[in-house]
């Protein structure tokens, strides 16, 4: 799966840009778009921030809430599903990546 | 003298770190007392913590919600005095039996607390037919929390944010060091008195709790000088493995009450080749906390007896089900739930799309997930860590549940909080000011941002698997010699090797390797104490089962303690304080016949 993110960080960047990475999602193991980033934060790239620090994963603290392919979805949840993913952060106030700031 | 590494420094007469129902409850009482209080949780209120992963309820005895909270219907012969004896019973005595008092005694008071946030929150709770229990869902719990720190609006929140290290000034608890996740800005919280209420620990990789149990409070305690003890006690649930978009469920647990016996059982429980695991008769109609216990047993000792990774080693086959019997079975969990989840599923689960791939494959794989850690932090009846200005409660302390959890975790957090935030601020009443900036305090900046520069030794996130691997290997639900011995060994390499560990990101804001490295140090010291602990215990006790040593060893009715003398983990014993339990010098081959024996007596414990 081609998954799609964009990148920015205030502290280096002028400006968000995206990325690409390739996962090799393997079929019938029902990844969700969390099991998404968690390989390419651990196989591809540790510098990706994405909400992980204090994960329900069980859809009911609603903090990983990301952008999908324009719709807000729980990564925990959501189905890794077709062949292409683009992961925008779910907010206006981004603190890196992914991440979005919420007080 | 050049910039401090320290962002903030914040005052304050109380720091309570944590914020589920004992950081709460402490920082609710606390400020009732007088005292200024500063709350950090390390992720929001009401949204982290293992209090919203809750899939029934909590309670307490009948006579206390008679008389704290005017329940009339409740149950007058369920008396504080029965629900202390059975807790001692259910720990196999390792109970330190002043602080079951303080638990049976304090759990109505708190609980009337709780109950008004409740009313606040708009009812979350649910008042069960006995009267002195409560049906709730996570979130449900969640919203109650944040309408008790809404509730207390002098208190200084900081979410977010991650307690680091104990600052400890001659011999003085005199507050803490936390990092803001979001911004990485360091934060210097001074206080008269510091209330660990940060939770258990978590080092499996099946998970069904939160994720970030790796218990900071029990290390920040230990690294401060503090005994921790129970370290090898864990509580574990039938917790759906596989496939992950189910994976970390406590379904199966829940759907056991449902499948009850009888001429067609919904489903086998079985292990990877087949064979049925089954609960013999006198066992399987148990309903009580036991029920828990049973399963680590029956279901735990053959798939976790040998040296590989359980979690794939248990199976619900669902083959003998016809399709009537599976919409019948589903339809009534969908019933029990009723107003407490959303229609058609359980949290993120679907149910319909559950049932169709159980309709499918026919078999669930299953394995036994860590639900809750009896061991922590040593705590007296006030809440005192041992240490002069630290204090304790919930999860992160010991002493409660000893072996085995026979009651509520929710109370324990509530009637803990509620005694501890008292405790802090009588303390706090009339001390004067700390106003040097604490010498060791630059010191402890620098450590913290230590692995920011760290060369060489491969990534925060390889350890963090390597260290799970070790525990799921060698420290999980049934242990042996060799498999604890490797067990250590990996988990001091992982712990030697923390130093080193590399960051790909240098950046401050949001770093997760950086997070990652740094609660690393807490979920070693906790792995180490509990690993050491299980292979001093040459029995097996509650929740901690030697395929080696099947037997309940009378003197073993001892409490395991490690601190930390002279740079090096130190592990000794003593006994539980026996106050009107005298412990029975009673053992038994195997800790299911321990059971059997007190469920046969007439007015036995085990209910």
């Amino acid at each position: 799966m081609l998954v799609k993110i964009l990148r920015f960080d205030p502290a280096r960047d002028s400006s968000p840009a995206i990325q690409d990475y390739e996962v090799p999602v393997p079929t019938g193991e029902g990844w969700t778009i969390e099991d998404l980033l968690d390989f390419i934060a651990e196989r591809l790239d540790p510098s990706l921030a994405y909400y992980r620090h204090s994960l329900c994963r069980q859809g009911i603290c609603g903090r990983c809430a990301v952008r999908a392919n324009g719709v807000a979805v729980l990564a925990c949840s959501h189905p890794a599903e077709g062949e292409e993913l683009l992961l925008e952060p779910a907010g206006v106030r981004v603190v890196r990546d992914l991440v979005r700031a919420e007080h | 003298m050049g910039v401090s590494k320290v962002d903030e420094v914040i005052r304050t007469d109380v720091l309570v770190v944590g914020g589920s129902g004992a950081g709460v409850m402490a920082a609710t009482t606390a400020l009732e007392s007088g005292a200024s209080v500063a709350l950090i949780s390390k992720g929001m209120v009401g949204k982290s913590g293992n209090a919203i992963m809750i899939g029934g309820g909590f309670g307490i005895d009948g006579e206390s919600a008679r008389e704290y909270l005017g329940i009339d219907e409740a149950d007058p012969s369920s008396t504080r005095q029965s629900l202390f004896e059975r807790t001692v019973w259910n720990s196999f005595y390792l109970s330190d039996q002043n602080i079951v008092r303080q638990f049976v005694d304090e759990s109505g008071p708190a609980l009337r607390k709780l109950l008004e946030w409740d009313a606040l929150s708009g009812k979350q709770l649910q008042l069960n037919a006995r009267g002195s229990s409560w049906g709730s869902s996570g979130l449900g719990f969640g919203k109650v929390l944040r309408a008790g720190i809404k509730a207390i609006p002098g208190v200084e929140l900081h979410e977010d944010t991650i307690a680091i290290d104990l600052i400890v000034e001659e011999g003085e608890v005199i507050g803490v060091l936390a990092l803001e996740v979001y911004s990485g800005r360091l934060l210097a919280f001074l206080a008269h008195s510091v209330v660990l209420a940060t939770g258990g620990h978590q080092p499996y990789s099946l998970k069904n709790s939160i994720s970030d149990m790796t218990g900071d409070g029990v290390a920040l305690a230990y690294r401060g000088g503090a005994v921790i003890a129970d370290m090898e006690f864990y509580l574990y649930l039938p917790t759906i493995a596989a496939p992950k978009r189910f994976a970390g469920s406590i379904l199966p647990f829940i759907l056991s009450f449902l499948a009850g016996p009888g001429p067609a059982p919904l489903y086998r429980v079985t292990d990877a080749s087949g064979k049925e695991l089954v609960v013999p008769p006198e066992f399987a109609s148990i309903r009580s906390k036991l029920r828990k216990l049973v399963f680590i047993y029956y279901w735990g000792l053959g798939p976790y007896s040998e040296f590989r990774k359980g979690g794939d080693a248990i199976y619900f086959d669902f083959s003998d089900a016809d399709d009537a019997r599976l919409d019948e079975s589903f339809a009534a969990f969908e019933m029990s739930y009723i107003g407490r989840q959303p229609k058609g599923k359980y949290n993120k689960i679907d149910l319909a799309e559950l049932k169709d791939f159980i309709r499918r494959e026919k078999r669930l794989r299953v394995g036994l997930g860590n639900e809750y850690s009896m061991g922590g932090v040593a705590i007296d009846e006030s809440m005192r860590a041992g240490l002069h200005g630290l204090y304790a409660a919930g999860e992160t302390t010991s002493g409660l549940f000893g072996a085995f959890r026979g009651g509520d975790g929710l109370t324990e957090m509530l009637a803990q909080g509620y005694r501890a935030g008292y405790s802090a601020a009588a303390r706090a009443k009339g001390r004067a000011r700390a106003i040097a900036f604490p010498s060791e305090l630059e010191g402890l900046a620098e450590s913290a941002l230590a692995p920011l520069s760290g060369r060489g030794g491969g990534s925060p996130f390889a350890a963090r698997r390597r260290l799970e691997t070790a525990a799921d290997l060698g420290f999980n639900v049934v242990r042996n010699q060799a498999g604890l011995e490797q067990a250590l060994a990996e988990t001091l390499a992982v712990k030697a090797g923390l130093p080193g560990l590399e960051l790909s990101s240098k950046s401050r804001a949001y770093n997760l390797e950086w997070l990652e490295a740094l609660t690393l140090r807490n979920l070693c010291a906790c792995n180490e104490a509990g690993i050491r602990a299980a292979l001093l215990r040459k029995e097996s006790r509650g929740c901690h089962l030697r395929s080696d040593y099947p037997a309940v060893d009378p003197d073993w009715a001892l409490k395991i303690e490690a601190r930390l003398e002279g740079g090096a983990m130190r592990i000794s014993t003593r006994s539980p304080i026996v106050e009107g339990m005298p412990i029975p010098r009673i053992g038994s081959p195997t800790v299911a016949a321990y059971i059997a024996d007190e469920l046969r007596k007439e007015k036995g414990h085990a209910r």
